[in-house]
């Protein structure tokens, strides 16, 4: 199958799981710092532990090579930049993944914070050489690419094990094994009845997990780590293409780094995977009767427009956004990705903290139960 | 949803239209409106944004501002929520 036909795919089953989560990870933080609730987070927490576990075994397996890792260099410049990205994305209510499926069920907010995050991609790319270039990346990214799957010298598979086991002992320190198999239980339980699943409209966040846990390995041993933000910066240059001329955009540093194996400034698979979550989102929400076109609140536009545009700007500056570092990122066991998500999650607690009057609960009691 | 007649038979005591706002601003609103009524009084929060179906429910009822009374879809993708002040 083509790389094109099964970006769309995944893209397609992203978008519709997504939705069907309400699986945001901006609301994963707030509500968990703002109110103590950890809905979403268990959501997430049940991608990465299938996750890290597939991706173990694809490599063990040798199905997908260990360059196909999403491991960038690494320094301060991840764990700022993800503090930016986590300020960006709580001020605009949603984050990379977020944006585009609420898109899809005809969030006029969302699209704005999309025009906004592609605008700051381009402006990203007229200032990456020499500004961003010499006084972001040269000072700050310090280290060279490191992941955990190679540190220890034993199998790969192996140290998923290790970590996850370490992940579910932090996570299920508030519950007993009793609300372990509760949890499976209840999310694998709803799968017996495909018809009705289809047409509800919002399923068990632990269920979703664990499917885009799945898809996320899938689509890591077929064809790449999934990622969001790179890929809306092609799809933001490709529609400045007919204005600024394609010689413009050739003799760009920064945009001629971005499209490097493309054979053409044109749509490849990442790029169609991104136009498919939002089909995807717009599909599931259909099903369950939630599709609705949503005027925005005026007095909100300036959150989608400021928002969405540190988000997109902070994501070329760690780089990376919520999917590409919290996803594939720890699924890889990158250290730039754990340090871009402690980053996210503090940007989000300190919009969190401001948002909230200065009233937030203990956000270091991580809890996986109901 | 739950309880659709009975919810509809309701009186509030306010009623919060946030349509178009999106998070957390139906939990920050929701939260503020309920701190000014007194025990008993119903507050009745009318949103489009999906995922406050499931955050302002848990955001009142954790911090014991308000028994969450149920939520009526009406018309398709906009929310009743309907809260009793504790």
């Amino acid at each position: 199958m083509s790389p094109i036909v099964l970006g769309g795919i995944f893209g397609f089953i992203y978008g519709f799981l997504l939705q069907k989560g309400d699986l945001c990870f901006v609301s994963a933080f707030r509500d968990w710092f703002g109110f103590g609730t950890t809905r979403v987070l268990r959501g997430i927490a049940a991608i990465l532990i299938v996750a890290i576990l597939g991706w173990g075994l694809v490599l063990t397996a040798g199905w997908a090579p260990l360059s196909r890792l999403w491991i960038p260099s690494f320094g301060y410049n991840s764990l700022l930049g993800g503090i930016l990205f986590g300020i960006g994305m709580t001020i605009a209510g949603g984050c990379a993944s977020g944006t585009l499926y609420r898109c899809g069920m005809g969030y006029v907010h969302f699209w704005i914070t999309l025009a906004a995050m592609g605008l700051a991609y381009l402006v990203f790319g007229y200032t990456f050489d020499p500004w961003v270039a010499d006084y972001w990346f040269k000072p700050l990214r310090l280290w060279k690419p490191f992941t955990f799957y190679t540190t220890f010298g034993i199998p790969y598979i192996l140290t998923s094990v290790i970590v996850v086991l370490l992940l579910a002992g932090l996570m299920t320190r508030n519950l007993g094994l009793t609300g372990w198999v509760d949890v499976l239980r209840e999310s694998l339980g709803d799968l017996v009845r495909p018809w009705q699943l289809l047409r509800k409209k919002s399923w068990d966040t632990r269920l979703v997990g664990i499917l885009i846990g799945l898809t996320v390995t899938v689509h890591f041993a077929l064809l790449s780590a999934w990622s969001i933000t790179t890929s809306e910066a092609r799809i933001s240059v490709l529609l400045v293409k007919p204005l600024v001329g394609e010689d413009a955009i050739g003799s760009n540093t920064y945009f001629s780094e971005i499209f490097l194996g493309y054979p053409q400034l044109q749509l490849g698979a990442g790029e169609v995977l991104i136009i498919f979550m939002i089909i995807g989102a717009f599909v599931a929400s259909v099903l369950g009767g939630v599709f609705r076109v949503r005027p925005p609140k005026l007095t909100r536009v300036p959150n989608a427009v400021f928002g969405g545009f540190l988000m997109g700007f902070a994501s070329r500056l760690a780089p990376g956004c919520n999917v590409a570092n919290v996803i594939s990122g720890l699924a890889g066991l990158s250290v730039h990705s754990i340090l871009v998500s402690v980053g996210i999650a503090v940007g989000a607690l300190v919009v969190s903290y401001y948002l909230y009057g200065g009233r937030l609960v203990r956000p270091w009691r991580i809890g996986m139960g109901a | 949803m739950q309880g659709g007649i009975e919810l509809k038979s309701l009186k509030a005591d306010k009623i919060l239209d946030v349509k178009g706002e999106v998070c957390p601003y139906p939990v920050v609103m929701a939260r503020k409106a309920l701190a000014a009524m007194p025990p008993g009084a119903i507050l009745l929060e009318i949103t489009d944004h999906t995922i406050s179906t499931e955050t302002v429910p848990e955001a009142v009822q954790q911090e014991g501002l308000a028994e969450v009374l149920g939520i009526m879809e009406e018309p398709a993708g906009v929310y009743h929520i309907y809260m009793r002040r504790q």
